[in-house]
């Protein structure tokens, strides 16, 4: 479906240069869950942003349907918008506080000439049930919808092209514990019903695990381990990967939270270490780490990991 | 299409109009300023060389309306009645009567009496005196400020519309394009504008319309600043996000997306530009640049008050109505930007439309 091609994105910042993606190869499979997870300014919205064509990358390809992105015809761009749709953070700030829901959800049937006249209005009120609200919320404002709501309103617009992929950035880390459970279920029916390819951003780790078929980590921009969920969790192989699923909160409040060894905070985009980014926070680093970048490697499985460790024999 | 704002009263705005009525200042400014220029809309009816109303042989004229020919009223010549004529007002009394504006003079008349010296002080028939031409200048003054507001109201309109595309387009699209136009900005609003003005008007006959034209070379720069930074911010909203992955074109994001959030900056502004544009405008009526000579104009006031320091009632009524005219636009764009201030507390907002839907 969608496919990046070992994309970078950096930017400028002042005299210095943020290298926000190096070398990233990431594909989406049709009908299945690609989930990645990383600390807070890892590069995981610059990457959902890019597979959305918000942003261009500056190095590397994105490759819609075998189609690279920037090159595609304004009706193959048309296309690839209603393929691809986004589902953002802060269901506050993603609606439009002066439109009514109808027009919120009207829009993208507007332009993509899906409905007009009466089918329009049936298929704002389909829409609406499809994600469990009543059909007279069209006539509402996003302020009277609590946060929840307004998260179904924002997949319920996502929905109204009909879309084959949802990128969705961090959909319920503004949410209640209660209210992400409901949006999970909701998303899972919806992928069951409509065979749809997420691409599911998170720190959450029971989440993921939860969600995910496939999940990618990713530390300072580039990705460190990718794997299929179940031996992702059962046997993570990356330093990194470990310390994640060791911090992760357990549901027991008696069991104490570990750190897997890892102290200290990610280093700045702006300056990335020599050797391997993650060596100065490493429990296992050694020599090699200090000086040699590693490079992804591909095990049995189809995992991938990029660490010195595995690359000893 | 003005998304949102005056569709329906929400809340927000409800609390801006009492925070707007809070300012009794400003409130009682707005209404003065109103019926102020209401007034001199309906100038023709209060000030004006023709009658409102006359009758004669039975019949009723509207000479405001319609030109009569002399002849009409007994008269020989075929051109229009002179009004102010003795012989013609002579000859109207006879068979009928007049009705008077209460001044009986439009911005152009002349006093005809022989026997005083132009500029004549205040008397009963000419409330505020006459000008060095012998002109009313009550009426100069209805029909200067007419024109002062209509000019000042149509370049704050159009500068805006002009300003607001500018700045949209600039913060919007960010980068280098906001980089080069504001570049360009910088080196255009340093120019010397009055002397541009000068010089260009010096080339062309200036009417109503040239010096609008003129001016908005210039003013359209006054509101780019604010519009810019709108645009800045709210490009990175999600919304703004969702709708360009969601193929909605540029203009149309711009347009329904991001100016409903920088109009409420526009607004505020706006009572300002209009009492820079008035002021503008006077500058150049009194240093003789500006509207075509004998126009009824502030600015040309000022200036016979300046060659006439022996009658100090031309200087004196200029000053005064100016100075009462930009206090009151002032007051008004005060009380605007504060009742738009989203800091300024609401003075007991009433809880009212709050209902939620239960979650489901």
């Amino acid at each position: 479906m969608v496919e990046a091609l070992s994309v970078e994105k950096r930017y400028r910042v002042g005299k210095g240069e943020l290298w926000a993606l190096d070398s990233v190869d990431l594909s989406l499979e049709r009908g299945k869950t690609l989930a990645l997870v990383g600390e807070s300014g890892c590069g995981k919205s610059t990457l959902a942003r890019l597979f959305s064509l918000l942003e261009e990358p500056t190095g590397g390809k994105i490759l819609f349907e075998g189609r690279e992105l920037n090159k595609l015809s304004r009706p193959e761009l048309a296309r690839f918008r209603r393929s691809v749709q986004m589902i953002f953070q802060d269901p506050y700030s993603s609606l439009n506080p002066r439109m009514r829901v109808g027009e919120i959800i009207g829009e993208p049937l507007d332009i993509h000439k899906l409905a007009a006249g009466n089918k329009r209005g049936e298929r704002i009120a389909e829409l609406l049930d499809l994600v469990g609200l009543p059909k007279e919320a069209a006539m509402r404002y996003p302020r009277e919808f609590s946060g929840g709501q307004r998260q179904r309103i924002s997949i319920a617009r996502a929905l109204a092209v009909e879309p084959e992929v949802i990128i969705a950035d961090e959909p319920l880390s503004a949410l209640d514990v209660s209210v992400q459970a409901q949006i999970i279920t909701l998303l899972k029916k919806l992928q069951e019903e409509r065979g749809l390819t997420y691409l599911f951003i998170s720190h959450d780790l029971r989440v993921v695990e939860y969600l995910a078929d496939e999940v990618a980590v990713m530390y300072l921009g580039e990705l460190v381990e990718r794997a299929g969920g179940e031996d992702l969790f059962s046997a993570p192989l990356h330093p990194y990967t470990s310390a994640l699923i060791a911090s992760s909160a357990k549901p027991d409040p008696g069991e104490p939270r570990g750190d897997g060894g890892v102290r200290g905070e990610a280093p700045s985009p702006l300056e990335r270490p020599e050797g391997c980014f993650f060596h100065p926070r490493c429990p296992k680093a050694f020599d090699t780490c200090y000086h040699v970048r590693p490079e992804p490697l591909t095990l049995a499985g189809g995992r991938m990991v990029r660490c010195h460790l595995y690359s000893q024999g | 299409m003005v998304p949102g704002i005056f569709k329906n009263v929400s809340p927000l705005t409800k609390r801006r109009i009492r925070n707007f009525r809070a300012n009794r200042r400003g409130w009682w400014s707005l209404w003065l300023f109103l019926l102020l220029f209401t007034l001199s809309l309906f100038a023709e009816f209060i000030a004006n060389d023709k009658p409102l109303l006359v009758s004669y042989a039975g019949d009723l004229y509207t000479p405001i309306f319609k030109e009569y020919p002399e002849t009409t009223f007994g008269g020989i010549f075929e051109t229009e009645a002179d009004y102010r004529d003795p012989f013609v007002i002579d000859s109207i009394e006879e068979a009928g009567w007049i009705l008077w504006p209460p001044i009986p003079y439009s911005y152009d008349t002349p006093n005809t009496d022989l026997s005083i010296t132009f500029p004549s002080p205040p008397t009963l028939e000419n409330w505020l005196g006459t000008d060095d031409q012998g002109r009313d200048v009550a009426a100069r003054l209805l029909y200067g400020f007419r024109i002062s507001v209509l000019f000042g109201l149509t370049l704050t309109l159009v500068s805006s519309v002009v300003g607001v595309i500018a700045g949209g387009i600039q913060g919007y699209f960010g980068g280098k394009v906001d980089l080069l136009f504001q570049r360009f900005m910088e080196i255009w609003s340093g120019l010397p504008i009055l002397y541009l003005l000068i010089i260009l008007s010096a080339l062309v006959d200036p009417n109503f319309w040239w010096l609008l034209g003129l001016m908005l070379l210039f003013s359209w720069m006054g509101l780019v600043g604010v519009v810019r930074a709108e645009f800045l911010r709210a490009r990175n909203f999600d919304y703004v996000r969702a709708a360009r992955a969601l193929g909605v074109s540029d203009p149309m994001i711009m347009f329904r997306h991001v100016l409903p959030n920088a109009m409420v900056a526009t607004l505020t502004f706006l009572p300002f530009i209009l009492t820079a544009s008035i002021t503008t405008l006077t500058s150049l009526d009194f240093l003789g640049f500006g509207m075509p000579p004998g126009s009824p104009s502030l600015g040309e006031l000022l200036n016979q008050g300046k060659s006439n320091i022996q009658a100090p009632w031309l200087g004196f009524t200029a000053f005064a109505v100016l100075a009462l005219m930009l206090s009151l636009l002032i007051f008004i764009g005060e009380a605007a930007r504060d009742a738009f201030d989203p800091r300024k507390g609401a003075p007991a907002p009433v809880a009212e439309n709050s209902a939620e839907i239960e979650e489901l």
